[in-house]
C-alpha cells in the first residue's frame, strides 16, 4: 500500500519552560491509503493531539511529518491552507455545518477555494455528493432540518468533495443513534477501500469493527493494536 | 475576492440575529437624528425667533420728565439714536397702524395688513426688489410668504392657495383709501411696492408690512385730524420706540437709556432660558443615546466575534488561508457598518420629506419653525461604529492568527 503520511519521531509538548505538558512522544508511524485506522486511548491520551498535527493544524515540537513525500516543516501555512483544502477531509462529531447554509451550499463551501473547475462542475459535484449520500431530496435544507444522520452525511458530503487523499475524523458518530452509526461507517469503509486514509479517533467499539488497523496511544506513544499484543 | 464578498454577505445576509442588530443599530441612529434635528431645529428657531425677530430687539423708553415742546423731543430722538447699538428710534404714534387695503382683498382675506415703520437701518433683509428709495417716499415692504389677514386667528382655515404672489407686483402702486375722525374727509395714499423680505426668517407674521417715517405721520394726523394741540405728556407723544442692533445688546442699551433718564421696557419679551434647558436636556439625551450605542457595539462585537470565531475556524480547516480570512472579516464588518448607515440614511430621507411635507399642510404653513435633519452626530456616530468596527477587525485578526487546531 502507497504511504500518504509519514510520522518520524514525533514529539508534541504543550507550555513552555518549567510549565509544560509532554502529550506525544517519539510518534513514529506511516498510514496509507486504501486503509481504515481506528485511534484509541485513554481520554486526555492525545488523540486530538495527534488529529490536529495530521491535519496541519498545528506543528509537532519536534520530528518530522510528510505528506505525499513533502516534508510539511519546510512548508509555508499558505502552502499548509493548500494541503488541507485539497488533501484532507475533516468530519467532526458535532457536524459543524453552517446553520445559515443549505445543505448544497454547505457541500460547496471548500470548493469556492478550487480554481480550476467552472462553476457548473462544481455545481455537479456537489449535487453527485449529495446524491451518492442520499441525500439529493435534502439539498435546498438547513442544518436545523435535517436529522443528526443526514447532517453527519452532508459533513462527509462537504469532506469529499475536494476529492482528498485523507480523512480525519474526531468521533464521527458519537452524536448518532446506533443505525446511523452503522450508515456512516459503511461509507467511511467505502470510501477506504475506494483508496483513501480513513483516520477516525473513536472509542466506538463499532468503528473498530470497520477499522483495518487500529492504533492506541499508549504512553504518550502510537502502537497497533496487533503489534501491542 | 469575489468569493469572499459572496460568502460575507451572504453569511450576513442570512443572518437573522445580524437583522435585529440593523434594526436596533437603525432605531438607535435614528433617534439620535431626532433628537440632533429637534436640538438644531430648536436652537436655530430662538435664534430666528429671538435674536432675529427685531420685535425682541425693540424697547419703549418713556422719558421721565416730560418734555416742553417738539425740539426737545427731537433732540431726545437724536440722543437715543447716538447711543451704541441702537439702530433707530421712532415715535410712538407712528409706530404701528392697520390697514385694510382693497387691492389686496380677496375672496378669502379681507385685505388687512399690519403696517410697521421703518428706515433702511431697521428694515429687515430684503429677498426681492430693494430697500425704500427714499425715506420719505411712499414705499411698501411685504412678506414673501404674503397672507393679508390676521393670520394669528385665521391659521386653521388658510391654506397655501390663498397666498398672494406679490413678486410680479414689485414696482406697482396701490391705493388706500381712509377718512378723517373729525370731518370724514377722504384721504389717498399711493404706496409703491419696492420690496419683499423673507419673515420665516424672522419669525415675523404673514401680514406684516412695512413703510416709511413719512408715511405713518401722514396716516397719524390725517387720521386725527381733531387734534387741537399735542399734548406732550401723553405717552403716545413723548415715547419712543427704540430699535437695538442685536438681541444680546438689549440689556445695556435698557441701562444707557436709564441712565438717560427714561423708563425702559421690551416691546415683546421671550424666555429664551426655558429654550436653553430644552437644548441642554436634548444635548445631554443625545450623549447618553451615544453612549448607550457604544455599550451595545462593543456588546454586538464580542457576541458577534464569539458567533463567528466557529465559522472563520471551519473555514480554516477546511483550507482557507488567513489572508483570506481577514478579507472575509474585514468585508463582513464592512458590510454591516454600510447596511445600517445605508438603512438610517434612506429613513432619515424619507423623515425629512415627510416632515417637510407635512409642515406644508396648514396649519403649519405659518408655524415658521423650520426642520433640520442634522446629520452632524450620524457623521460622528459613523466614524465610532467604523472605529469600534476597525479595533474589533484587528482583534479577530489576531485572534485568527492564532488559531491553530483547537478541534471544533
Amino acid at each position: 500500500m502507497e504511504t500518504i503520511i509519514k510520522l518520524e519521531n514525533l514529539k508534541k509538548i504543550y507550555g513552555k519552560d518549567d510549565d509544560n505538558i509532554l502529550v506525544l512522544n517519539d510518534v513514529t508511524y506511516n498510514f496509507s491509503k486504501g486503509k481504515f485506522y481506528c485511534i484509541n486511548g485513554k481520554s486526555g491520551s492525545g488523540k486530538s493531539t495527534l488529529i490536529q498535527i495530521l491535519g496541519l493544524l498545528i506543528s509537532p515540537t519536534e520530528g518530522k511529518i510528510y505528506i505525499d513525500d513533502k516534508e510539511i516543516k519546510k512548508i509555508t501555512e499558505d502552502e499548509k491552507a493548500d494541503i488541507r483544502s485539497k488533501k484532507i477531509g475533516f468530519i467532526f462529531q458535532s457536524y459543524y455545518l453552517n446553520p445559515l447554509m443549505t445543505s448544497y451550499e454547505n457541500v460547496m463551501l471548500p470548493m469556492y477555494l478550487n480554481n480550476n473547475m467552472s462553476k457548473e462542475q462544481k455545481r455537479k459535484k456537489a449535487y453527485e455528493l449529495l446524491k451518492k449520500m442520499d441525500l439529493e431530496s435534502r439539498e435546498t435544507h438547513f442544518p436545523k432540518e435535517l436529522s443528526g444522520g443526514e447532517q453527519q452525511r452532508v459533513a462527509i458530503a462537504r469532506a469529499l468533495v475536494n476529492d482528498p487523499d485523507i480523512i480525519l475524523a474526531d468521533e464521527p458518530t458519537g452524536s448518532l443513534d446506533s443505525e446511523n452509526e452503522e450508515n456512516i461507517l459503511q461509507i467511511l469503509k467505502k470510501l477506504s477501500k475506494q483508496g483513501k486514509c480513513i483516520i477516525v479517533v473513536s472509542h466506538s467499539k463499532e468503528v473498530k469493527k470497520y477499522a483495518d488497523i487500529i492504533l492506541t496511544i499508549k504512553n504518550k506513544s502510537l502502537y497497533e493494536e496487533s503489534y501491542e499484543k | 475576492m469575489k468569493n469572499s464578498v459572496y460568502l460575507s454577505l451572504g453569511y450576513l445576509l442570512r443572518n437573522k440575529k445580524m437583522f435585529v442588530c440593523f434594526i436596533i443599530m437603525g432605531l438607535i441612529m435614528s433617534i439620535i437624528i431626532i433628537f440632533s434635528s429637534f436640538n438644531s431645529s430648536a436652537q436655530n428657531n430662538i435664534k430666528e425667533a429671538a435674536f432675529e425677530n427685531p420685535l425682541f430687539n425693540r424697547l419703549i423708553a418713556v422719558p421721565n420728565v416730560n418734555p416742553t415742546n417738539e425740539n426737545e423731543i427731537k433732540e431726545m430722538k437724536e440722543s437715543i439714536e447716538k447711543l451704541d447699538n441702537v439702530k433707530s428710534a421712532f415715535r410712538n404714534y407712528e409706530y404701528y397702524n392697520y390697514l385694510n387695503i382693497s387691492s389686496f382683498k380677496t375672496k378669502d382675506l379681507e385685505g388687512g395688513i399690519s403696517l410697521y415703520v421703518a428706515n433702511n437701518k431697521t428694515l429687515p433683509e430684503i429677498v426681492s426688489g430693494h430697500n425704500f428709495p427714499d425715506e420719505n417716499g411712499n414705499y411698501l415692504i411685504c412678506p414673501q410668504n404674503f397672507y393679508p389677514t390676521n393670520v394669528d386667528f385665521r391659521r386653521k382655515e388658510i391654506n397655501s392657495s390663498m397666498k398672494i404672489d406679490l413678486e410680479n407686483k414689485l414696482g406697482k402702486t396701490f391705493e388706500y383709501k381712509y377718512k378723517s375722525i373729525k370731518n370724514n374727509k377722504e384721504y389717498k395714499l399711493n404706496f409703491e411696492l419696492v420690496g419683499l423680505y423673507k419673515n420665516s426668517k424672522y419669525s415675523i407674521d404673514e401680514d406684516v408690512c412695512y413703510t416709511t417715517e413719512k408715511v405713518m405721520n401722514d396716516l397719524y394726523f390725517n387720521t386725527n385730524d381733531n387734534i387741537e394741540k399735542i399734548d406732550l405728556s401723553f405717552d403716545e407723544y413723548k415715547s419712543f420706540y427704540v430699535y437695538v442692533d442685536k438681541y444680546e445688546n438689549v440689556e445695556r442699551v435698557t441701562e444707557n437709556l436709564k441712565k438717560m433718564n427714561f423708563t425702559v421696557s421690551s416691546a415683546a419679551h421671550i424666555d429664551t432660558d426655558f429654550f436653553k434647558e430644552i437644548i441642554t436636556n436634548t444635548t445631554l439625551f443625545v450623549v447618553l443615546i451615544y453612549i448607550v450605542t457604544i455599550i451595545f457595539l462593543i456588546v454586538i462585537l464580542i457576541y458577534q466575534f464569539n458567533y463567528d470565531e466557529k465559522y472563520y475556524r471551519l473555514l480554516f480547516y477546511l483550507g482557507y488561508r488567513k489572508k483570506q480570512l481577514y478579507i472575509m472579516y474585514f468585508l463582513n464588518t464592512i458590510f454591516k457598518i454600510l447596511i445600517s448607515f445605508i438603512s438610517v440614511f434612506i429613513f432619515s430621507i424619507i423623515m425629512k420629506f415627510s416632515l417637510l411635507h407635512y409642515l406644508k399642510i396648514k396649519p403649519f404653513i405659518f408655524y415658521k419653525w423650520k426642520v433640520i435633519i442634522n446629520y452632524t452626530p450620524l457623521v460622528l456616530l459613523f466614524f465610532i461604529i467604523v472605529l469600534i468596527s476597525v479595533l474589533s477587525t484587528i482583534i479577530c485578526i489576531k485572534e485568527i492568527d492564532k488559531m491553530e487546531g483547537d478541534i471544533l
